[in-house]
């Protein structure tokens, strides 16, 4: 959400002052530099853009509109929930650990791996959850395994494991890798948890 | 009106002595996509994070933070450019609340945001009696998060409103060491200047100096750069040009505001009859860039104080210095408008529109690429709001046009699944493969026992050494097997619904409408920003075509006087003869 600094009425009363600090000394500053017809085409062009600006809210809520049915119709598409499973990875404050990457391999398989960016780390930190990977999977029973790496305790580097048998069951299948900050053994504890 | 001042300096003094009181939130009960939302949201990916939303909310995979997730949705529709739909979501939430019973499960927590947020938005339209009513709607604990925010929301919506008394009872308390503090500090001042009240003005743009001196970071010293070319301001006006120019003479050199500073210095100077101290002033504005302003009348200027100061000669140079340097100005604008028609500039602007901005200084640096030549001559449009929403509304209509041309590239490979899906199986063909299978699995099982026949006869050792080989052929023909099974059992293939075929098709289609929707708006901001940059050019070019023609009519001066001088002297000579 937008912050503020100086308002816009300062910042005008501001302009008027560097302006006017000039002119008070010469006659120059005052000069229109400028030809009075393309000045005011140009106004009246600026002024057409708040007419705009409607349409474009309009334009920019259908396309977020169109999007979001875009992504349920591929979905269903290429990812229906009967074999649809997703994965996700959430980090609670992580006060323990500073995530580096992720790795993660589906029964044997490495199917997905990222690098996090600062920002990213942040997100993750205050509370977002990236969906990592999106993928299809057979009814039955499955392996995952999701090593994790980066900076542990004392800044040292750091890599962790954690693995899960589950069933893969009919309807859409979420599984969260969870970073959690344990401050009693003061270090993160790295789990998959089952929706 | 009075009633509503002295409410928000109660909720303003009252709430600054509020201990944190928010309850912990129930960890277990938290949704999933909820987390998903927020990720996008804190790394300001709006547009992501709105479809994100619109998603799960179709889906109704947002059951536990139902109402976090409105306020968000809220923010980031407020965030992604679109007011009035921010204001619906907020206004929607906020009804809801009073309309249902006190166990509605929106918190105090999420309406006190929500209030926050539109009064915040009010503000911001300039609807500043309507943002003070909303702000007064907040009742009990204001959440941590906007805690800040709302002290400093209530200070500048008293500003505006010229409640300054209360505004100066904030800054002793509750504002008192916020990050905010020297802005509010700055804008008070200039709203006492604006209604003539210089005393207080003074006061106060000599608190933003000592804030910048006790806080040396950039930022703050910009601020107190800013504030002491107002007080020099007031000094000029009082006709005390001493004080102007003590003022002055602490501004500093370099960034954005110094060349006005420079100039009004080198003026102040002038004045003063102090000639000396103003030539270095001019001097160093006469180094920049010769699409500033400030810099072209330098330029004559420091010409015209060499005439004056009695040095012919280097008021000459410097006139000729000056045309030259105008004419090089000239090429430049040309060179400019070249840019600005080029087809793709607008887009290659507006996009590296942020990386420009964040140079400190575009004087230093040797631009690189063709569209850094245009900033310069932008810096003054670049201020104007106006022409500052056109960038943002381009920025992000490119956005969506690169969303578009995504999904329209996307709908080709959706169409080939789909082709691909009703052509490459029929019941017939299923039935083939069937078949063929079945007769290769009996030619592969003939062959499995054949090798576990051979085996048998090699030596014990050598058979030791196949069984694992044998043993993992086998559970690969079980495989191989129970898949066979499972695809016997298939009646008949799969195959998309019409329902969704047609579901497809539409969005395809509106795919195609919003890029030829989004082109056109596309069209109409380029034509308006073209209009716009011209325009601005052509002021540069009077402007500088004017100072151009000063140095020449000074140049053609100083040729006269050199030939009447000239003259004199041979008549001088020719006299005692």
């Amino acid at each position: 959400m937008t912050s503020f600094r100086l308002t816009n009425s300062c910042i005008s009363v501001l302009f008027y002052l560097i302006i006017s600090i000039n002119s008070a000394y010469s006659n120059d500053q005052s000069i229109d530099f400028s030809e009075q017809e393309k000045q005011k085409t140009a106004e009246r062009a600026l002024n057409n853009v708040k007419v705009l600006s409607k349409e474009i809210q309009g334009l920019k809520k259908s396309v977020v509109d169109l999007n979001k049915d875009l992504q349920l119709m591929e979905e269903e598409l290429l990812f229906p929930s009967s074999t649809q499973l997703s994965i996700f990875v959430s980090l609670d404050i992580g006060q323990f650990f500073t995530l580096e990457s992720v790795k993660v391999k589906i029964n044997g398989k490495q199917v997905a791996s990222h690098l996090y960016s600062e920002k990213q780390r942040q997100a993750l930190a205050r509370g977002g959850v990236q969906r990592l990977y999106l993928t299809n999977l057979n009814l039955g029973k499955h392996k995952i395994v999701a090593f994790f790496t980066g900076i542990g305790p004392n800044g040292r580097p750091y890599k962790r494991a954690s693995e899960l048998e589950f069933q893969k069951s009919k309807g859409s299948q979420f599984l969260e890798l969870a970073i959690v900050d344990d401050s009693a053994k003061q270090e993160a504890q790295f789990t998959i948890k089952q929706w | 009106m009075r009633n509503m001042t002295q409410l928000l300096i109660t909720l303003v003094l009252v709430f600054s002595g509020l201990e944190k009181a928010l309850a912990s939130e129930n960890e277990s009960l938290r949704d999933l996509k909820y987390g998903t939302i927020l990720f996008d949201y804190y790394q300001q990916n709006y547009f992501s994070a709105l479809i994100g939303h619109e998603v799960a909310s179709s889906r109704k995979e947002l059951t536990h933070q139902i109402n976090e997730a409105k306020l968000l949705q809220g923010g980031m529709t407020l965030s992604y450019g679109l007011p009035d739909e921010a204001e619906k979501i907020f206004q929607q939430l906020l009804v809801n609340k009073a309309d249902a019973s006190d166990d509605s499960g929106i918190s105090d927590e999420v309406k006190n945001k929500a209030w926050f947020y539109l009064a915040k938005m009010y503000y911001h339209k300039g609807e500043d009696n309507k943002a003070a009513a909303t702000l007064a709607r907040i009742q009990g604990d204001i959440p941590d998060e906007i805690h800040k925010e709302f002290n400093y929301l209530a200070t500048l919506i008293n500003i505006r409103n010229t409640h300054l008394d209360s505004v100066e009872q904030a800054l002793g308390g509750v504002m008192q060491g916020s990050i905010y503090e020297p802005y509010l500090i700055f804008n008070l001042a200039a709203s006492f200047l604006a209604r003539g009240d210089k005393d207080n003005a003074r006061t106060h743009f000599a608190r933003v100096i000592v804030y910048g001196q006790a806080h040396p970071q950039d930022e703050y010293l910009v601020l107190a750069d800013r504030a002491k070319q107002a007080l020099a301001h007031i000094e000029v006006e009082d006709g005390n040009l001493l004080g102007a120019w003590l003022h002055l003479q602490n501004v500093r050199t370099t960034g954005l505001y110094s060349n006005r500073a420079l100039l009004s210095y080198g003026w102040t100077a002038i004045k003063l009859e102090r000639y000396n101290v103003a030539i270095p002033a001019l001097r160093a504005l006469d180094q920049r860039s010769i699409s500033i302003a400030e810099v072209q009348e330098a330029k004559v200027l420091l010409a015209h104080l060499y005439e004056q100061q009695g040095a012919p000669r280097t008021a000459l140079k410097q006139y000729l210095l000056a045309e030259r340097a105008f004419a090089g100005g000239i090429k430049s604008i040309e060179s400019a408008r070249r840019i600005i028609d080029g087809q793709k500039i607008p887009e290659e602007f507006v996009i590296n529109l942020d990386a420009m901005m964040d140079e400190t200084d575009w004087y230093g640096s040797e631009p690189s690429l063709d569209y850094n030549k245009l900033t310069p001559f932008l810096i003054e449009l670049m201020s104007s709001n106006s022409f500052h929403t056109v960038l943002k509304e381009l920025r992000d209509l490119y956005a969506l046009r690169e969303n578009l041309d995504y999904w329209a590239r996307q709908a080709q490979e959706h169409r080939l699944i789909i082709d691909h899906r009703q052509q490459g199986w029929s019941s017939e063909g299923l039935k083939k493969f069937i078949g063929d299978t079945e007769q290769q699995k009996a030619q592969m099982e003939i062959q499995i026992s054949e090798l576990g026949l051979h085996a048998k006869t090699l030596s014990v050792k050598e058979q030791y050494r196949f069984a694992p080989l044998l043993n993992s052929m086998e559970a690969d023909f079980e495989f191989l097997e129970k898949n066979l099974n499972k695809v016997k059992k298939i009646e008949k293939p799969y195959q998309e619904s019409e329902k969704n075929l047609r579901w497809m098709a539409q969005l395809h289609e509106r795919i195609q409408q919003q890029l030829v929707n989004t082109d056109n708006m596309i069209k109409k901001l380029e034509s308006i920003m073209r209009i716009v940059v011209n325009a601005e050019l052509d002021k540069h070019e009077e402007r500088m075509k004017y100072y151009w023609a000063q140095a020449r009519l000074g140049k053609a001066r100083l040729y006269d006087k050199t030939l009447n001088t000239l003259e004199e002297d041979a008549l001088k000579q020719v006299a005692p003869q």
